[in-house]
């Protein structure tokens, strides 16, 4: 797919991952939509950006996702691409054993995960692939993973958050293939962003860094250089692309 | 034998002689919500038509797809 003159879609774009990919996306000549719950982070991204337009979105209100779906469908013309970016992530063990009080992994934490990591990328790919195939659009579903999809010690919200995608993202390639609407996630690994650096401890990071092939955490601009690759390339679909400096070999 | 009823053939994997009546969703065993997908898609990429979202929910029989695609030629 050629991504200039597309209507793209970043979630979780006002920082991090989302953010570096508008604005990758927007450099290539595409007019993105960029959703954020944070409506003044949003601001700030567009107010330097003449081809990105904020459309302040919970993508954990499914109403408000089709609605904003509907608006930026009429605003800004036929969707080509969505980037599912959207996500938390909690550190909590099924049970921490230090915490007298609440031994067991919290249900709120669970469910606040699930329900931006699984539930948004549901509720946003739903909506989406609607208007792609009422518009007869080839687009592009790219959902942001982790390497947690394959569990990671200490996550298990995230994890199974990210495993839900990655089989979602394999659900829709396999439905919506035949109307030539691509669906693939990236799954990153450690990178460098202020995220990992406030989910682990410098300690803990370094011993991912050790177990890392490259032996190095990643660089924003290497998993914006995976999305690309996956936008622009028609015969990928139903798979996942590691960036993770081979810690999943 | 018309193109339609090859699709039907294909899509369905039933013989020539059941594409030719005129069946309905619930008498063709492997016409689900995802066959349906894929009739669509051969109808519209073999008979150079865009069928609208109410047609495509309407062609639940073999006589409603040909009276829905006669629409368009």
């Amino acid at each position: 797919m050629n991504i200039e003159q597309k209507v793209a879609i970043v979630t979780g774009a006002a920082s991090g991952f989302g953010k570096a990919l508008a604005i990758a996306l927007s450099q290539r000549g595409a007019t993105v939509a960029a959703l954020d719950i944070d409506p003044h982070a949003l601001a700030n991204l567009t107010a330097t950006n003449q081809n990105i337009v904020a459309f302040p979105c919970d993508v954990t209100n499914h109403e408000q996702v089709d609605q904003v779906i509907a608006h930026i469908d009429d605003e800004l013309g036929d969707i080509s691409i969505l980037i599912n970016n959207a996500g938390l992530m909690r550190n909590t063990p099924l049970l921490n054993l230090l915490d007298r009080n609440e031994r067991k992994h919290s249900i709120s934490s669970w469910r606040e995960v699930m329900a931006v990591n699984q539930d948004g990328v549901f509720f946003m790919a739903r909506s989406a692939a609607e208007k792609m195939l009422d518009k007869r659009v080839k687009g592009v579903i790219i959902n942001i993973s982790s390497i947690a999809a394959k569990g990671n010690i200490g996550q298990t919200a995230y994890s199974a958050s990210k495993a839900a995608v990655e089989a979602m993202s394999n659900v829709w390639a396999k439905e919506l293939g035949r109307f030539g609407i691509r669906s693939m996630c990236i799954a990153p690994g450690f990178i460098d962003t202020s995220g990992t650096h406030d989910a682990l401890e410098d300690k803990m990071l370094a011993r991912w860094v050790e177990q890392t092939s490259l032996r190095r955490t990643g660089k924003i601009n290497e998993v914006v250089a995976a999305v690309i690759c996956a936008v622009e390339n028609d015969f990928m679909t139903g798979t996942t692309i590691a960036v993770d400096g081979g810690l999943s070999i | 034998m018309s193109l339609l009823q090859t699709i039907f053939e294909e899509t369905f994997k039933i013989s020539y002689e059941e594409a030719n009546q005129d069946l309905a969703m619930q008498d063709v065993a492997n016409w689900d919500s995802l066959t349906h997908m894929d009739l669509i898609s051969a109808i519209e990429d073999k008979l150079a038509i865009r069928l609208s979202s109410d047609e495509i929910a309407d062609m639940t029989s073999f006589d409603a797809i040909k009276r829905i695609v006669n629409e368009h030629q």
